[in-house]
């Protein structure tokens, strides 16, 4: 039994169905991610779960209960807002001890409750700061002692890193979820940024316009996309549609810049019109190259018409009769620079051990 | 040399008739020449007389202050929590009193309330009484109704201004956190609120604390204030000694209220995050919402309605009568020895404010310019609160001052008309400053960088980047000094000769004649007058930008 079970939740704003017919169920200890473009209904779907929403129809049920009569602050669940949302009439410890004083607890409990979360999240000496004094990362780390400190049974993150500087975040999403991990909460953490689900979740909710598109782990949503939107929206770049052709001895695909051979370790689905090539698996030579490989199978003839730096490869964009593609080129050793350039021509290999097709 | 003597300027005008004449006024509290043997101050504090006006005047603020709450926060509730159609009209509308001159409220109290006044003879028809029924001409309760109705949109304004921005997500982050909706209210929003509320309570208690006008005009002497007291002993004793050493006392008061003014106005600056206030208005409208809201409009409507009572009664007057009162208002043909050439007085009044309004706007402009230029923090928070000053000393203070001061030829000022000009500046001018330097501020720097780069001269960018975009707060500024000019007292009260009357003063003055004739000029004239400042007002309201010219 799933410790949180949503089943056909609806919510509409003006005839609009924000969030429709919505279901899915979080097990005890989990990270879920709700993944989605801005306007998708993440939030508000978060936002029922929390209680700060009616809903429409449907059920929530977290540990045999149906929550839809019970209030926000009676759910005794965590919320780590967008915005913050520290009190800014109270310092730190004030902010952090709120939860814990609407329990009655006693001063003392409180106190050292409060300088645990405080060492948790790296913060052990700005108890008496000022909410308004502190950087952006310190304010995060400060609303999730907040959110964890009543030991919520579910702890929700609303886009909580999505202010802060992209280096900053990075150490936060890990530092967020090894805290989550380590007290064992189950948790739901929106956000729009595809590398931030995909390095927190456990599983990942994937949205659009109010529905689930689909669900599953990090690496299944990335590597099998059930559509163009979820490719699309996990960062693929080259999905070429067209049509599965299986004959005797390999399958192969038909498309607008002509046929692809595909790799027989790989299952296809024989009803299949699309196929995702990875930008790793398109290797570029020059004529004189090409001369020398062996096997013309999938070899292409293509014009070059951009290249750009990034990190560690470069991006070639190259044009196969009218179709775009992306081809990354990892150098072998540091230093090396890629021989091809903007304008030129060259020849296309790909590699059909990196395509995958939905 | 020309930034140099645009610096001067309101420096030899801030020395010469607020630093100047407030020390005059010291100088006299402690002259002991008169051949008495003690000072005017040991006088003053021995003499129950005056123990008793400062006391009264005290806790008389303090229950209209406590009144203001009780009739702004309700209001303030609605309009930081609720939609509804309307709503920005009925705003604008709270704001009326604020902006309405003392002796106009007066009089709209008087015809609505007075013994002669609409609801008594009302009722009187109504009942067939003999006697009016609510008699509360010249007492304390009149005093306490006008007061609050002149407070409580102070009260809405500053607190509702607060209460829209606090952030919704606040509250909800609270109730998550398990706190149910009393402990959201007490532990959240009202802490948020609580430097709102007191600061606007402050206020409220200042403004009463100095109260002229109204007590004058609607309590008389045996309520008399500080205020009033001063200027019974100044106009009609002569002890001006005595007069200036209320004047300090006085002072000393309403400089202690600023300073905690300003110091709850600090610590609420931080706290708000500004969001868009659509986040705050509830959605839903439930029955209960919706009673609330039609009791809210009702509350408002029958706290202006001395205004509309003022209008009614006037338009009364013009459709019972043959012969239009308007009309003759106009006509001098009366050979009186009190009578005062109503068109005069009118003329009068719109000179003094377009005087008024030149000074202050080059004065304010320049002095924030002054605040605004400055690197240094501290240092411009110092000359910005020793520009706002003036804001503290009340109206019957400065007069006094005045006389005190420069009544020596050739700079014997007294009686003429410029010093009526300078003292509506000085007192216009700190609104001006309110409304044009956060205009100032708000100018991205490289604005004028650009410009400077793209090759214009310093003139050039004041011309072309500037002006254009200080423009609105000008005028905002230009309106308030207008309307503080046109319907100031106490001040006028003390300085003006008979040909140099204003329409407040001349409404005082008709209020102090027997006879209904008089009676119909004051109404005519107050009508004239709140008509003035309400087109001024339209002008603000239209022009403000967010939280300029606001206090």
């Amino acid at each position: 039994m799933s410790q949180l079970t949503i089943t056909d939740l609806t919510k509409s704003f003006n005839d609009d169905n924000v969030v429709d017919s919505i279901s899915f169920s979080v097990e005890k200890g989990e990270i879920v991610c709700l993944l989605g473009p801005s306007g998708c209904g993440k939030t508000t779907l978060l936002r029922l779960i929390a209680g700060l929403e009616q809903l429409d129809s449907g059920k929530i049920i977290f540990e045999d209960n149906d929550l839809s009569k019970t209030p926000a602050s009676k759910r005794n669940f965590g919320l780590m807002f967008q915005n913050l949302s520290l009190f800014p009439h109270m310092n730190v410890f004030e902010n952090i001890a709120f939860g814990l004083k609407m329990k009655n607890l006693s001063n003392q409990h409180i106190d050292t409750q409060v300088s645990n979360l405080l060492a948790m999240v790296g913060l052990k000496d700005y108890s008496k700061r000022d909410v308004n004094q502190l950087s952006g990362g310190q304010q995060q780390r400060i609303a999730l002692a907040r959110a964890i400190a009543p030991s919520p049974t579910l702890l929700m993150l609303d886009e909580p890193l999505g202010s802060l500087d992209s280096n900053l975040r990075n150490s936060l999403q890990i530092q967020i979820r090894d805290i989550v991990k380590k007290i064992g909460v189950t948790s739901i953490y929106v956000t729009h940024d595809r590398n931030e689900a995909l390095s927190i979740a456990d599983k990942i909710v994937l949205m659009n316009n109010g529905k689930i598109i689909q669900i599953g782990t990090p690496n299944e949503v990335f590597q099998s996309p059930v559509n163009i939107f979820a490719a699309k929206f996990l960062g693929h770049q080259n999905i070429i549609s067209g049509q599965l052709q299986s004959d005797s001895n390999n399958i192969s695909f038909d498309c607008e810049f002509g046929k692809v051979i595909l790799s027989n370790n790989i299952t296809y689905d024989l009803a299949a019109n699309s196929i995702i090539i990875d930008t790793r698996g398109i290797s570029l030579f020059t004529k004189n190259e090409a001369d020398n490989i062996e096997s013309t199978d999938n070899l292409y003839e293509c014009k070059i018409i951009g290249k750009s730096f990034k990190e560690r490869a470069y991006e070639f964009k190259i044009q196969v009769n009218s179709q775009t593609l992306i081809a990354s080129f990892q150098p072998n050793y540091w230093g090396e620079t890629p021989a091809l350039d903007i304008g030129q021509k060259a020849y296309a290999k790909i590699n059909s051990e990196f395509i995958y097709g939905f | 040399m020309l930034r140099i003597s645009l610096t001067l300027l309101p420096l030899i005008f801030f020395i010469a008739f607020f630093a100047y004449p407030l020390f005059k006024i010291l100088i006299y509290s402690f002259d002991s020449s008169e051949d008495i043997a003690i000072y005017p101050f040991a006088k003053i504090l021995t003499d129950p007389y005056y123990l008793g006006r400062i006391w009264f005047t005290t806790w008389q603020a303090f229950l209209s202050m406590i009144l203001a709450l009780l009739a702004g926060l309700p209001i303030a509730y609605i309009f930081s929590k609720y939609e509804f159609t309307g709503k920005s009209f009925l705003q604008a509308l709270t704001t009326v009193p604020f902006v309405m001159p003392t002796i106009v409220v007066a009089m709209g109290f008087i015809t609505l309330f007075g013994n002669d006044g609409i609801l008594n003879t009302g009722l009187s028809k109504l009942l067939n009484l003999d006697e009016p029924l609510i008699k509360i001409n010249n007492s304390l309760t009149m005093i306490l109704i006008a007061h609050t109705f002149y407070n409580y949109s102070i009260i809405v304004r500053i607190v509702s201004s607060i209460w829209t921005n606090i952030d919704p997500e606040l509250e909800r982050a609270g109730s998550i956190l398990g706190a149910n909706k009393f402990h959201v209210f007490t532990k959240i929003t009202l802490p948020m609120l609580l430097p709102a509320i007191i600061s606007s309570a402050l206020l409220a208690f200042t403004f009463s604390f100095s109260s002229f006008g109204v007590i004058l005009v609607l309590a008389g002497p045996k309520f008399a204030t500080i205020e009033v007291s001063i200027y019974q002993l100044a106009v009609k004793l002569m002890d001006l000694p005595s007069a200036s050493t209320l004047c300090i006392i006085q002072i000393i008061f309403t400089y202690s209220f600023m300073i905690l003014y300003s110091n709850m106005q600090n610590r609420y600056s931080n706290w708000i995050n500004i969001r868009p206030s659509k986040n705050t208005y509830k959605v839903k409208k439930n029955r209960s919402d919706k009673i609330f809201i039609i009791l809210g409009v009702i509350y408002i409507l029958i706290l202006i309605s001395p205004l509309i009572a003022l209008i009614a009664r006037t338009l009364s007057f013009e459709i019972g009568n043959t012969q239009s009162h308007v009309s003759e208002l106009f006509s001098n043909q009366k050979g009186s020895y009190f009578y005062l050439n109503p068109i005069a007085t009118i003329i009068n009044s719109f000179k003094f404010a377009l005087g008024t309004l030149f000074i202050s706007i080059i004065l304010g402009t320049i002095s924030s310019y002054l605040v605004a230029n400055r690197t240094n923090r501290a240092k411009n928070h110092l000359i910005d609160a020793l520009l706002m000053l003036p804001l503290g000393v009340s109206s019957i203070a400065l007069g006094l001052g005045y006389i005190l001061a420069w009544n020596t030829p050739p700079f014997d000022l007294r009686g003429s008309w410029i010093i009526i000009i300078i003292a509506h500046s000085l007192i216009a001018y700190p609104f001006v400053m309110r409304s044009v330097l956060p205009a100032i501020q708000q100018i991205n720097p490289n604005l004028r960088e650009v410009a400077t780069l793209l090759g214009s001269s310093t003139k050039k960018v004041f011309y072309k980047i500037d002006l254009p975009l200080i423009t609105p707060s000008l005028i905002v500024g230009s309106t308030f000094a207008f309307a503080i000019s046109i319907g100031e007292f106490g001040a006028s009260l003390l300085l003006v000769k008979p040909e140099f009357t204003t329409m407040p003063v001349a409404i005082y003055r008709f209020l102090g004649l027997p006879g209904d004739e008089n009676l119909k000029n004051a109404l005519i004239m107050s009508s004239i007058l709140m008509c003035t400042v309400i087109i001024g007002f339209i002008c603000i309201e239209k022009l403000r930008y967010k939280n300029i010219g606001t206090f």
